[in-house]
């Protein structure tokens, strides 16, 4: 099935992409972002918090922003 | 603080608009961008026709000269390239529609517990919760969007972040937060992905963005550390120290770090620098209210460097007076020996000693 994916950790992509059916929030999150934790994470699916065995539909809008990242000077 | 909804409806449509005439004008920057490319090709190609001929009469010399010029070209042609590539894909994003940006604003309201919208300055604002770094309180921020700066530049410049209880470094109250100077956020490694949401019209990801910086330190590269946070700069080199590291000076009033401070060579009173000058005999640091100014030679010298007349009683610098204590004006005029020329015995001008028996 197709999703939007909305990456806004390093590139800060957005795009469709195929996943398996009943892929959970939580499989998506480990394939994405393998090396990352998801409490460093807001991760929303159609702009509502989500829990991590919620299970993804057809034409989903997930997105996963860091709640920590490096700022500069 | 309620947003009517008719208040958010008329922001997304003139939000849309914003996104829409931004998309315009990078369209119409793209024959500009793409003739740029065709501009520095053929320059490109016309000093490695040269490089050939050169090659092919021999002329070695002009070589070296040569291939700088085409260094030159490349790196013009590879510039123009960048630029227009990025031109050419910009406009194959979707523009956010009015629909989808009254639900960005909706989800930055159910976000930030503090939203409003200012027509007449034509930004979208949300406030943090107070940020606690390190154990310092810096007060909540307002993240404000100003929706017409996305016209020139989709980036982290479109936001003012403003402190609403600041709490700034003690060195600099320009530096409310370790990223945040003057209202602008360091977004360091958001940058990219601010960019990306604005341009895509993801506003609640970049206000969610710029919360995440404002949440989270980063020791390797603020504007000023958050353990100087509390210190003062000094008023000489600008360090900012501890209150354990610091002086005020007597002098000035000003405070200043222990390198940039000094101590009078004969009250010991700690000065800056700028308020100690030098005895002009023996050039030790003093300050203003121990030296003098002594009368004859007109030098600033220490009380070590200066005495009394004995006679007159002004004060002289030491080596102006003799032995017995007097200044140049008191000692009695000294009579040195003539020095007269050997005489040779004239007869007319003297009448000659009488001969003694």
């Amino acid at each position: 099935m197709r999703i939007l994916f909305i990456n806004n950790h390093g590139g800060g992509f957005a795009d469709h992409i195929e996943v398996a059916e009943a892929t959970t929030v939580a499989g998506l999150f480990e394939e994405r972002l393998p090396n990352c934790r998801a409490e460093d994470f807001l991760i929303r699916v159609n702009r509502q918090p989500a829990s991590a065995d919620q299970a993804l539909q057809e034409g989903d809008r997930v997105s996963i922003t860091p709640v920590k990242i490096e700022g500069a000077r | 603080m309620t947003t009517p909804t008719r208040l958010l409806v008329r922001t997304a449509g003139r939000l849309s608009n914003i996104w829409r005439s931004r998309a315009q004008l990078v369209a119409r920057d793209e024959p500009y961008r793409l003739r740029h490319v065709r501009h520095h090709g053929e320059a490109l190609q016309h000093a490695l026709d040269r490089l050939d001929k050169a090659h092919g009469l021999g002329l070695q010399l002009i070589l070296p000269e040569l291939r700088l010029e085409i260094l030159g070209h490349l790196e013009r042609f590879r510039l123009a390239g960048a630029e227009a590539k990025d031109t050419m894909v910009r406009p194959g994003v979707q523009l956010p529609g009015p629909g989808v940006l009254l639900q960005e604003m909706r989800q930055i309201k159910d976000d930030f517990d503090d939203f409003s919208i200012d027509g007449k300055k034509k930004l979208v604002r949300a406030a943090t919760e107070p940020v606690t770094l390190q154990d310092i309180d810096l007060g909540p921020f307002a993240i404000q969007f100003h929706w017409e700066r996305l016209l020139h530049l989709p980036d982290v410049s479109c936001f003012d972040i403003v402190a609403l209880d600041p709490h700034p470094a003690a060195a600099n109250d320009r530096v409310t937060h370790p990223h945040v100077k003057d209202r602008s956020l360091c977004a360091g490694d958001a940058t990219v992905p601010i960019r990306k949401a604005l341009e895509q019209g993801r506003l609640a990801d970049a206000f969610c963005l710029v919360r995440s910086v404002l949440e989270h330190y980063n020791p390797a590269s603020p504007h000023i550390s958050l353990d100087d946070w509390e210190g003062t700069a000094c008023h000489d080199c600008g360090r900012n120290v501890g209150d354990d590291d610091r002086s005020c000076c007597d002098g000035c009033g000003c405070d200043f770090c222990d390198d940039c401070m000094g101590n009078c060579a004969c009250c010991d009173r700690t000065r800056c620098h700028g308020c100690l000058l030098r005895c002009e005999a023996c050039n030790e640091p003093c300050c203003a209210r121990c030296l003098e100014s002594c009368a004859g030679s007109g030098q600033e010298c220490c009380r070590h460097c200066t005495t009394s007349c004995r006679q007159c009683g002004v004060t002289v610098a030491r080596d102006d007076c003799n032995a017995a204590g007097l200044c140049g004006s008191c000692q009695p005029p000294s009579h040195p020996e003539p020095h007269l020329p050997e005489k040779t015995h004239d007869p007319d001008s003297e009448p000659a000693r009488p001969a003694t028996p």
